[in-house]
Order: structure tokens, then sequence, then C-alpha cells
């Protein structure tokens, strides 16, 4: 289905990220400059209190841009996204990232589309909320 | 103690600029497995439309980052102690424009707010900051809000 074929209740394509990779971790790490060891030491992580490392917010909020960005045709088409995180995500873990339409207008250059974006981890959990708005193209 | 929100709304954050450089572009969007290329070579972003290679959303917030001071000084500054815990609450964006590599984004940004909140673990506290991001014409290219959970007395 295109995206501009999709209507108001409709679920968006869901992408799955499997078995979040601790070099991809560590990558982040280095190019934020987080420091913050529970990323990446696994004794770090541990004297925490967490039972793996843990994975930074912007990879699994990006997780969640990109399941959008295959509705769109630039990523300026993403004109609002928000997120609220709702629980932690390891190294290891899988993520869906979906979403629905809660809306649909129409403008002169196609439609704007209103989400509601949840993404999961692999035991059901919901680790991410948030919402966006893009534009579609009317064809 | 819990901040006091009359205090400190509109409270400046220290500004700043920075670029995204090609090879910050391509290795993030490596870390979070976007396989868009156009993200990383500029030939297939001007295939795509654009001027050149593009910046991923996701990184908006690093952009951000980079040019303005980090949480635990902003938060230190407004008055909490080192020994408060902070968690990120969540952040949103309004795009005005596409985002290139290799082009200067200036930040700007201010406390919105402080609200106090009762929890499970007591009082916590929800610092939101906001900023403003600026191309090199002065043209807005975003908006974003950031909200910070503290336990002051944790």
């Amino acid at each position: 289905m295109k995206a501009n074929e999709l209507s108001e209740g409709d679920r968006i394509p869901e992408k799955t990220y499997e078995n979040i990779s601790i070099d991809e971790m560590r990558l982040m790490s280095a190019i934020m400059r987080d420091y913050n060891p529970v990323h990446f030491d696994p004794k770090a992580a541990e004297r925490s209190g967490y039972p793996k490392r843990l994975t930074q917010g912007p990879i699994f909020t990006s997780y969640t841009t990109q399941a959008v960005l295959e509705l769109v045709e630039q990523p300026y088409d993403i004109r609002t996204y928000s997120v609220r995180y709702e629980d932690n995500v390891f190294e290891g873990d899988s993520v869906t990232a979906s979403g629905t339409v809660v809306e649909k207008q129409a403008t002169d250059d196609g439609y704007l589309l209103t989400l509601d974006l949840e993404t999961t981890r692999g035991d059901g959990t919901v680790v991410l909320s948030g919402s966006a708005t893009v534009r579609v193209p009317s064809e | 103690m819990n901040m006091n929100s009359e205090n400190v709304s509109g409270k400046p954050l220290p500004g700043g600029e920075f670029t995204v450089k090609r090879w910050m572009a391509y290795l993030w969007a490596d870390a979070t497995r976007n396989d868009d290329d156009a993200f990383r070579h500029e030939e297939i972003a001007r295939e795509r439309g654009a001027s050149r290679q593009l910046v991923p959303p996701g990184l908006a917030q690093q952009i951000i980052n980079e040019a303005s001071a980090r949480v635990a000084d902003v938060l230190k500054d407004i008055g909490y102690d080192l020994e408060s815990t902070v968690l990120f609450g969540g952040q949103g964006f309004e795009f005005h424009r596409s985002l290139y590599v290799d082009e200067p984004y200036s930040v700007e940004g201010q406390v919105k707010d402080i609200v106090t909140k009762q929890g499970g673990s007591g009082e916590f506290d929800i610092v939101t900051l906001e900023y403003e991001v600026f191309d090199d014409d002065r043209n807005l290219a975003y908006t974003s809000d950031k909200q910070l959970i503290v336990y002051p007395d944790s």
C-alpha cells in the first residue's frame, strides 16, 4: 500500500531491528562522545543495576523515525516528530517500530498524516511512544 | 529541593554552532541501520533532489547537544546538585527544511518551564528545555523541546 493510500486507523508498515549489536552501541557512543559507560562497559552496566549494556535512546529513536521515513519522499517530509521513552532497551534486544494513522488531511500538494508511534521490545514491552506528522504526495 | 519554575523559566541556555560532517552522518546511518544512502553519499542525495548529502533526522538532537551545553551543566546552572538523578523523558522536533552535511547550524535555547509532580518514588521535576536551530542565512531550520525528569533529593 502506498503512503497516500493509508487511511485513518491504518497501521503503517512496521520495521523490526533484530539483535542490537554492541558494535553499533560503541559506534553511537563514539559519535555522540557519550562517555556513560553503561552503554559499552558490562561491569558498569552491572554496577548500575542493568542486566546488560544499555542501548542509547537515539538508536531506537532513529529506528522509529526510519519506519516513518519509509512513508515519505524526503526527510523534510517528516514535519514533526516527538518521542517519549517508556522503558529500557539493551544489547541483543530486538525492537519493532510501528504506528497508526490517526488523522489524514488533504493539502495542496498531497496529504498530511498524523501518526501515533510505538516501538516495542521483543517481549512486547513498549519502549518508546510518540507522534509524527508527515507529508505524503497525492500520487 | 525542587526548583521554582518562575525563577528559571526563560533562562537562556548556552548557544553555539555545529556543522555535521560527512563522516558523522554516514556513521550515524551505520549505527542505526539506516539503509538510505542519501545519508551517506552526495550523489545519491542529489538523485533524490537534495542539494548535498542529507543529515538523518535522528541526528538533529546531536546538533543541539554539540552546540549547546551538556545536560548536566544546564541542570547545575539552574540550581540542581550533582547528586540528583536525571532521566531523559523525551524530545520533540518541528522541521522547517532539510538538514545537510557541511552546513553550519546555530542553536539558541532557553528553559521553558519546570513542573513538579508526585510519583511513587516521591516528588520529581520535569524540566523542559526548548531550542531554535538556524541555518547560515538565519532561516529557522527546526525547533525542539526536551524533557528531563529530575529527582532532586535522590
